[in-house]
């Protein structure tokens, strides 16, 4: 069709821009840090456009590559603070997330509370829409593993979350009245 | 360390693949966003049976969630960048 693959290629990865954009703040949580991560993978997809399999998800694969890069900076910084002041230290790389939190809504803070491998198989499954096979390509696991994964995160926000509560509370805030907010949610914050 | 080579990472390499093919079996830019990721896989398998009322109102949050994301504009950041990356680069076979 095109007589520019690499014209072609861009188009394609312009087009999974929404969904990377949601993948990485569901693993970053910090919506400036997600793009900065979506930037990342982009750069890394157009140096290595030759690593492309034709035939393969695109979205997949970019999705793979902004994984990654995440995991990697993340050990990359925890190891910087584990050199420098230890336990301390180890704690400033997590807490910049439960700071940006607080905007959230009570789902979202369930979900940011998961542990990150099960947080990122959920939204791959039940946000991106991804089978579970493709899932567990992009996080270089087995499909039972991911299976498991997305079960217990399941389980957890089923087990934090009570749907009537949080619609109560919302509509008690709607009807003016005392709103009985979820307290479930900020219990697990902590 | 899980296989960060499989896909995502990359060394070098010989030769220049096309990604042609790929838009025929995804054709990305025509579909809803979600759409976007499902292609591969068995369809339907990647979303079990709804369990009950609340792994329903689950499912549906975290779309919500996700969905809000997704209806953003794309920030005109990445488009620039795309774009410089088009010009400083033209083809390096």
């Amino acid at each position: 069709m095109t007589d520019n693959p690499d014209a072609d290629f861009r188009d394609q990865i312009v087009a999974c821009l929404p969904n990377l954009r949601a993948f990485a703040r569901s693993i970053a949580i910090d919506a400036a840090r997600a793009d900065d991560l979506v930037q990342d993978t982009i750069l890394k997809a157009l140096c290595n456009s030759d690593k492309f399999q034709p035939g393969t998800n695109v979205v997949a694969w970019l999705f793979t590559i902004l994984r990654n890069h995440y995991y990697t900076e993340l050990r990359n910084r925890r190891r910087e603070v584990e050199d420098g002041d230890g336990a301390h230290a180890a704690r400033l790389v997590t807490l910049p997330r439960q700071i940006s939190n607080l905007e959230m809504g009570d789902f979202q803070k369930a979900l940011a509370a998961l542990p990150d491998e099960q947080r990122e198989a959920l939204v791959l499954v039940g946000g991106s829409g991804f089978s579970y096979e493709d899932a567990a390509e992009i996080c270089g696991c087995a499909v039972g593993t991911i299976k498991s994964r997305v079960n217990r995160a399941r389980a957890r926000l089923s087990e934090v979350l009570d749907p009537d509560a949080v619609a109560a509370a919302a509509k008690a805030e709607d009807a003016d009245e005392p709103c009985p907010k979820a307290v479930t949610v900020t219990s697990i914050a902590s | 360390m899980d296989k960060p080579d499989k896909r995502g990472r990359m060394h070098q390499s010989a030769n220049k693949k096309q990604a042609q093919g790929v838009p025929d079996r995804y054709p990305l830019k025509d579909r809803p966003a979600r759409e976007i990721a499902t292609p591969v896989g068995q369809p339907g398998q990647h979303s079990p049976e709804p369990a009950d009322e609340k792994e329903e109102w689950i499912r549906r949050q975290l779309r919500a969630v996700y969905d809000e994301t997704l209806s953003e504009p794309i920030p005109k950041r990445f488009l620039e960048l795309l774009d410089k990356i088009d010009k400083t680069d033209p083809e390096s076979k």
